[in-house]
């Protein structure tokens, strides 16, 4: 049981970190805005750059017998876990020693990636209503790089309802395993926005 | 893979920007008077993908976790790498030029949904439904889209007037049936079964009598013989006389069903030849909607152990390397939609799930060379002569069907994969074969060997063969069951 809250805690404090890490970038690219400006600007962007990294020294985990789940000592085989469980009374689906990391924009060697509101024109239909909006403000992420991967890994694995989420090497089924290491270039632009 | 891994990590991406975007779309709000606000509908969420391309061949992909047994039983790991992947717009040659994909429009995009069961039907009026639905291309009819020469319809319009021909055909002969004979047919076959199964039952009382009566049975069956007592005679003398009325019913019978069985096949093939008609018109309004697909490609190389012998102490001689590679144009999903809702089986709640795929892929070459070099990359009959090329292909797929066969993904208590379609059952077959969909799969064209055109079309030339057309029509799966076993 205790073991489980540490993991939690571990999975936890990644994320807030991404998202300080985030926040903070973000905020170097601010500057403050008076009313007039405020109140004229339909679209503001934010510049990202971002290096994700998941237990990429290893974290507390379990199968270091010491605790110590450093690269040298255990391989490296230490990493977050997901294990879950989509009908009662199933088996467990399991992501696991999901670690390394990705970075992308300026940790990458590229141009940052710009999040932004558009405003987006709807085609014109002969069938929209006199009053229906011709335009909607949209989520826009922008970008055009590279993607870099070191040792980003992970497993995908099942295990038997009876070992509960726990990792058990004896009882944990392993399918396959992934690992990326280099860069992809990726370009895109992708849109969201509510929709009726 | 890896691809798909980052499409999955972008949209994760996605939340997090939209939490740190919330403080400056602050300052595009205006306060909603409480008319605006009962007219919002806003209940789910748009996607759109422009401009996208990916391509990972200058990164390394491995895949680990599949072994190779050898000839003494011990498990050796097989390397497999990905040496080439790509995600670009119709018409990058193989990945090689960087043509943008776009997915979805403003007024057409993916949509995620969260839906309430009570108005989806067959699925449980308390549950939640999380719907995908992708982008459908309905603007214009499929009549406009066949009318326009300048839409290429790599010869679907001739499969479609094939298929509306047969389907006219069975309409006919669904016409010609004469709606009064059928039901006269139906009331005799019924009248006959009925006959035939109480003379059954008479001859079977008559053996009973025989058997309390301590007569052998197959002296009433086959005669009593010449010294067959008085009872024995009587009880021969009915049974044969139910026996002569059984051959009457039964060539009564057969005779209706002559005109019977064929009326009632023409009856049965309308749905099927329907829906092979609505899959083919779906993917015309897909090819006249003007958008272009993806362009997807992978290649995977596999490090597999070579042994002297197959014999227990054979030793390894050395590595082999083989090459696969996948390459598909004109890749779309479209009109598709998921649902995944919470149901509950023998007591426990689940997870069960409806998938309506329709996707078309323009062509799909499987090579079994590395064709990143050598002959394979420069020579391109050497190349075809190791290509499978696959062309002209659309699945429309229906897996699930509400409650009653819902597509079931579940981790076994054991600890197995396994994706099932429950069995049809007799309290649920008549909904089943009257309203449960069916799926088709067509590919237009396969063949091996020979060189596809640079800008697509068919292959030919030296070593070039061709295997015709494949099609799997108006499918219905039954039951489906498939579990991953241990070796």
């Amino acid at each position: 049981m205790k073991k489980q809250i540490i993991k939690k805690i571990a999975v936890t404090s990644c994320f807030l970190s991404i998202s300080c890490f985030f926040s903070g970038l973000a905020q170097a690219e601010l500057e403050a805005l008076d009313d007039d400006m405020l109140s004229g600007s339909t679209a503001q962007g934010v510049t990202l750059s971002g290096n994700f990294s998941l237990n990429e020294n290893g974290g507390p985990l379990w199968r270091a017998p010491d605790g110590n789940c450093s690269v040298s000592t255990n391989n490296g085989e230490c990493g977050t876990r997901i294990a879950i469980q989509e009908d009662e009374g199933s088996g467990w689906i399991i992501l696991d020693i999901f670690q390394g990391s990705l970075a992308f924009g300026s940790y990458a060697n590229s141009d940052p990636m710009v999040l932004s509101i558009e405003e987006r024109q709807i085609a014109d239909n002969p069938n929209t209503p006199e009053n229906e909006a011709r335009s909607l403000d949209v989520i826009s992420a922008d970008y055009e790089g590279r993607l870099e991967y070191e040792n980003l890994s992970l497993k995908i694995a099942s295990q038997p309802l009876n070992q509960g989420p726990e990792p058990n090497p004896a009882s944990q089924r392993d399918l396959m395993s992934l690992n990326f290491n280099g860069y992809s270039t990726f370009t895109g632009n992708l849109l969201l926005f509510p929709v009726d | 893979m890896g691809c798909s891994q980052s499409v999955r990590l972008r949209k994760a991406w996605f939340v997090l920007v939209a939490l740190c975007l919330t403080g400056f779309v602050r300052a595009e709000l205006q306060e909603l008077d409480d008319d605006d606000l009962s007219s919002a509908q806003g209940s789910g969420v748009g996607l759109v993908i422009e401009d996208f391309s990916f391509d990972g061949s200058t990164g390394s992909l491995s895949v680990g976790g599949v072994e190779q047994k050898t000839p003494s039983g011990s498990d050796v790991e097989v390397g497999i790498s990905v040496t080439r992947l790509y995600l670009k717009g119709e018409g990058s040659r193989r990945g090689i030029d960087d043509v943008r994909y776009g997915f979805g429009s403003i007024e057409n995009p993916l949509r995620l949904d969260i839906l309430s069961g009570s108005d989806i039907a067959n699925v449980p009026d308390t549950s939640t439904v999380l719907q995908v639905a992708w982008p459908t291309y309905q603007e214009r009819s499929v009549d406009e889209v066949l009318n326009d020469n300048s839409v290429d319809l790599n010869g679907l319009d001739g499969l479609l007037a094939e298929r509306r021909v047969a389907l006219q055909d069975n309409l006919a002969a669904v016409a010609a049936i004469n709606p009064t004979d059928l039901a006269r047919w139906e009331a005799e076959a019924a009248v006959r079964n009925a006959e035939i199964a109480r003379l059954n039952a008479l001859r079977e009382d008559v053996l009973d009598r025989a058997r309390d009566a301590g007569i052998d049975i197959e002296d009433i069956t086959d005669g009593c013989g010449l010294f067959g007592s008085r009872a024995c005679r009587r009880l021969r003398d009915e049974y044969q006389e139910y026996g002569d009325d059984l051959q009457d019913e039964r060539t009564a019978l057969s005779s209706v069903l002559e005109d019977l069985t064929p009326a009632r096949r023409t009856l049965s093939q309308t749905p099927g030849r329907e829906a092979q008609v609505k899959s083919i018109e779906g993917v015309i309004q897909r090819l006249g909607g003007g958008i272009s697909g993806a362009d997807v490609g992978i290649s995977f190389s596999y490090e597999v152990a070579d042994f002297s012998s197959l014999a227990s102490d054979a030793t390894q001689t050395g590595t082999r390397v083989d090459h696969h590679s996948y390459d598909l144009t004109g890749v779309d999903i479209y009109g598709t939609s998921l649902r995944l809702f919470g149901n509950s089986r023998a007591g426990k709640r689940t997870l069960d799930g409806e998938l309506d795929l329709k996707l078309y892929v323009k062509s799909l070459d499987l090579t079994s060379c590395d064709i990143s070099q050598g002959a394979c990359l420069n020579n391109p009959v050497y190349r075809g002569n190791r290509t499978y090329y696959f062309s002209d292909i659309f699945f429309d797929l229906r897996l699930g069907y509400g409650t009653i066969q819902p597509l079931e993904f579940a981790v076994t208590p054991e600890g197995h994969i396994n994706l099932r379609l429950a069995p049809v059952t007799s309290a649920t077959a008549a909904d089943f074969y009257a309203n449960s969909p069916k799926s088709n799969i067509y590919i237009g064209h396969v063949d091996h060997g020979g060189v596809r055109p640079a800008g697509g079309g068919l292959p030919s030339g030296s070593g070039h063969q061709s295997f015709g057309a494949s099609e799997v029509a108006g499918l219905r799966i039954q039951y489906l069951d498939v579990t991953t076993h241990d070796l």
